[in-house]
């Protein structure tokens, strides 16, 4: 099992050598955008490089997961603890709630109080990405057998040494799970930085929309696709390693 | 010595354990056994203090345990459930290693520990360390769990339903093993179940509960002699006394039995048999090879050729077994007596009907 998995980063780090590559290379993506786009005069976006963009793109994403993760998979324990057990579903809902406020919104709100740029893209993209990391941590800990933690109690363990070498090690490729969809909405959601003056991809779809570009749309959305599915093997390769098999008993 | 005082518990108004006494001697099997809802888990539970009394006192060796920080007193009490409750993320070894490590022992000492304990549950330790639960079988799993409770040698083993969720020719097994062990290790030890033969196959002493209340505490022999009311009568069952011949072992009452050598003549054969109309037949090393009948002797040429044909093992017990199962086997067979043999097969004696009808009367009032 333990190949297999080496030889799943293996691949993935070849397919992202392959990527960076291909992104560095302009004259590449402006021969296939000719090609494509016959008519166009423009077909590679002029104001910043494709690697510029993807850099600001992962700063976006790098940042506001960071701060994501951090803050959420903490708040998702804390919830489980049985002195919160009256408010666990309360903040639950209120975690949904988050989730259904769509992340424009977020940023209308936050522009007048933090104004154009990096800092309200990320708020907004912190509380977007919130609820799954939360939500995925709490599911994990609370499928902890309760006769597992009858045992580890029994055997005498303190609370905290349970949390930390029985709850977390078994909730973890739950936890994670929810981590990878966190990330990878992020990826997508990250675009609306653009709107604001952030940068990162969303900047040359923008354009492209406006301008009736659609060899600009595909400088976008084709490195953001590629990112995302990277980041999706990336997770499913480190959940892999947390996954046992509980027995019968 | 564990001692419970007039233990109470109350769960939202409801009175799970109603005045609830009890004292474990040194070294005894305590067995609590009733229906399921009796407070016996909840009883067990108390004692390492994963559930507090709402009245009373516990005192283990005449300390009084509230007065012992609970963590400190769950890591000197083995604990063993149902479930087994094996941390599914963790080897073998790890997870026999969780107390050794809770107390911070050196790391030698727990390669070794584990290694010894492995061993006491029979199994391979080279085999099972790096294993993981889900790979282990019901009974593998039961046993880690033991060895678990057993890591850092505690004084005192508390087992909710130890053998609950294994197969029955398993569990007997298991039983068994449990008893080797106990015999080697003389811990004491309170476990729960709601098997009756289970309790009375382990059991010192058996405490029979019913809706929180302790409504018999005694030996096993006394208990099912003696039921104190219609409850542990109608608990016990009407087969109390075939249970009262499962605790006694055969060993006492083996008698001599008359036996002849395969190469014996026929008329060493009739010599030795005297009256009788058959006798068991040993070959020069004294295993148990059949018996003959006199009638058939009579019409055979040789010895050899009149013994019957059957597996000897399929007529025979062991010294180690109880009088219930030779009962059985006579029941099975046909017989009215069966040799007793050792483990290689070596003709002990035998007994017979009338022998397992008097221990039953002598031992009964």
């Amino acid at each position: 099992m333990r190949r297999a998995l080496l030889k799943n980063w293996i691949i993935l780090a070849v397919i992202a050598a392959i990527f960076i590559i291909v992104i560095v290379k302009a004259s590449w993506w402006e021969t296939v955008l000719r090609l494509m786009f016959p008519g166009e005069t423009n077909v590679i976006y002029p104001r910043f490089s494709l690697a510029e963009m993807v850099i600001q793109h992962l700063k976006l994403v790098l940042i506001s997961s960071g701060i994501t993760i951090i803050a959420g998979v903490p708040l998702g324990i804390f919830l489980t603890r049985s002195s919160m057990k009256d408010f666990l579903s309360l903040s639950n809902n209120l975690i949904s709630i988050g989730q259904t406020i769509p992340p424009v919104a977020v940023l209308a709100l936050a522009v007048p109080v933090f104004g154009f740029g990096l800092t309200s893209t990320i708020i907004a993209l912190f509380l977007y990405g919130l609820l799954p990391v939360v939500s995925n941590t709490i599911a994990g800990i609370r499928a902890v057998p309760l006769h597992i933690l009858d045992a580890s109690y029994g055997m005498g363990m303190s609370r905290t040494r349970a949390l930390f070498k029985i709850e977390i090690p078994m909730s973890a490729s739950v936890i994670i799970a929810g981590i990878r969809i966190s990330v990878i909405i992020n990826i997508g959601t990250a675009m609306i930085g653009a709107v604001i003056g952030a940068g990162g991809l969303g900047v040359p779809i923008v354009a492209g929309l406006v301008q009736d570009n659609i060899a600009f749309i595909i400088q976008g959305v084709v490195p953001a696709a590629v990112i995302a599915l990277l980041a999706d093997q990336v997770f499913n390769n480190i959940e892999k390693i947390f996954v046992y098999t509980e027995s019968s008993f | 010595m564990i001692v419970l005082n007039n233990i109470t518990k109350i769960y939202n108004q409801k009175t799970v354990v109603r005045d609830f006494s009890l004292k474990v001697n040194q070294g005894e099997v305590c067995v609590i056994v009733g229906p399921s809802g009796c407070g016996k888990t909840t009883t067990l539970r108390m004692i390492n203090r994963m559930v507090e009394p709402s009245s009373g006192d516990i005192f283990i060796d005449n300390r009084d345990i509230k007065k012992i920080q609970p963590d400190k007193l769950r890591r000197s009490i083995g604990y063993a459930i149902q479930m087994v409750g094996l941390f599914p993320h963790m080897n073998v070894f790890s997870n026999i290693a969780t107390v050794p490590e809770l107390l911070g022992w050196k790391k030698d000492r727990i390669k070794a520990r584990v290694e010894e304990l492995l061993l006491l549950v029979g199994l391979k330790p080279e085999e099972y360390y790096a294993k993981y639960p889900h790979q282990l079988s019901g009974g593998e799993a039961q046993r880690i769990g033991v060895a678990r409770a057993l890591a850092a040698d505690p004084a005192i083993l508390l087992m909710d339903e130890p053998f609950g969720a294994v197969d029955p020719l398993n569990r007997i097994r298991l039983q068994t093993q449990f008893l080797n062990i106990q015999k080697r290790l003389g811990k004491t030890i309170i476990l729960v179940t709601h098997d009756l033969d289970e309790a009375i196959r382990l059991a010192d002493k058996i405490a029979i509960m019913k809706d929180g209340e302790l409504v018999q505490y005694d030996n096993p022999e006394e208990l099912l002699a003696k039921p104190a009311n219609k409850f542990v009568y109608d608990f016990v069952g009407s087969d109390r006394a075939l249970k009262r011949l499962s605790r006694i072992n055969i060993d006492k009452y083996i008698r001599p039995a008359p036996s002849i050598k395969t190469g014996s003549s026929k008329e060493h054969a009739h010599k030795m048999c005297g009256p009788c109309r058959w006798i068991w037949v040993v070959d020069d090393n004294n295993k148990l090879k059949g018996w003959i009948d006199i009638d058939i002797l009579s019409r055979s040429v040789t010895v050899m050729d009149a013994v019957s044909g059957i597996n000897p093992s399929e007529i025979s017990v062991t010294r180690n077994s109880s009088l219930k199962e030779a009962l059985s086997i006579m029941l099975d067979q046909g017989l009215k007596t069966i040799p007793v043999i050792d483990d290689n097969g070596f003709l002990l004696g035998e007994v017979d009907m009338a022998i397992i009808e008097n221990a039953l009367t002598e031992k009964g009032r």
